[in-house]
């Protein structure tokens, strides 16, 4: 039976998800709006094959409310204070419901950059064929040295 | 907090996670099928319900999670009593599966909506052109958009 309790747990933790969503629409709409072609940060990549900041940035912010929500709740119940433990126990539910959507969209982002037919796969001994935005090709004879 | 409830927390967690995660993938798929069968583009799925809205495979994706959290919680309910002559044994263990699945739903659920929104509101977001000139002041005539700034 799904209790009053379960159905505001479970808009809690939508609410910690929409979050996540509308900081990543934030950040794709200023990129849009604002910012030239991949350009600045955070519309940069650490390494060409992890995705750009932004979307990091949003997988990072839902961590923050989760760790700080289940350490309040903990403490609380430590010092029998209920409200505060009811306010952390809320909180860390915000949290993962936007870790839920924040973690699955860099999963499914990552996943999607290294399908990317731009991204060179490179192979030990054999040429590597990199493909830029255009349709130029040219092959790179660097190789990866492998320690076995 | 006593461990037994700490373990029972983090497994509804995971429950919910993984659902989300089999969203992401769903996902994916579409993409993927998108992306290596050309013929494909421009038909269902991958056309649009309306020209605000995103594509209609996010609704898919949607919507198979709403119809797992709703089969979890239809199982969980009973509103029919199908499980009324069941053994307790049986009736216990299949209520649980519908507890999980509404779980595995629901986090279905929190990937998709703010993915939902998150695709609406980029769609509607004004383009700017490649190249990065400035957007034009009203009145004056627009530079031509000679291709869409796609971030993926």
């Amino acid at each position: 039976m799904v209790t009053q309790k379960e159905t505001e747990e479970f808009l809690i933790r939508l609410a910690g998800a929409m979050t996540g969503g509308l900081e990543d629409a934030a950040l794709e709409a200023n990129y849009m709006l604002n910012v030239y072609p991949g350009s600045a940060f955070p519309y940069t990549s650490p390494n060409p094959k992890i995705i750009p900041y932004d979307d990091l940035i949003v997988g990072g912010l839902a961590i923050p409310p989760w760790v700080i929500g289940a350490l309040m709740e903990k403490d609380a119940e430590k010092k029998g204070d209920v409200k505060t433990k009811e306010l952390g126990k809320n909180l860390r539910m915000f949290g993962e419901g936007d870790a839920i959507y924040a973690l699955n969209m860099c999963l499914e982002g990552q996943i999607r950059w290294l399908m990317e037919p731009r991204v060179a796969v490179p192979r030990v001994g054999a040429a590597i064929v990199t493909q830029s935005s255009g349709s130029q090709q040219k092959t790179d004879l660097g190789h990866k040295i492998t320690k076995l | 907090m006593p461990e037994a409830i700490l373990d029972k927390e983090a497994i509804e967690f995971m429950t919910r996670f993984f659902g989300g995660t089999a969203s992401a993938l769903e996902q994916l798929l579409f993409e993927w099928w998108w992306t290596n069968h050309p013929e494909a583009r421009n038909q269902f799925p991958y056309t649009q319900p309306e020209q605000h809205l995103p594509y209609w495979y996010i609704f898919i994706v949607g919507g198979i999670s709403i119809g797992e959290a709703l089969l979890g919680l239809g199982i969980e309910e009973d509103p029919l009593k199908l499980m009324e002559k069941m053994d307790y044994r049986a009736k216990e263990q299949l209520t649980e599966f519908g507890k999980a699945l509404r779980k595995f739903g629901e986090g279905g659920v929190l990937y998709s909506v703010p993915t939902l929104t998150h695709r609406t509101i980029v769609r509607n977001t004004p383009l700017r052109t490649v190249g990065g000139s400035p957007p034009t002041p009203a009145g004056q005539s627009e530079t031509p958009v000679s291709g869409r700034v796609i971030k993926l």
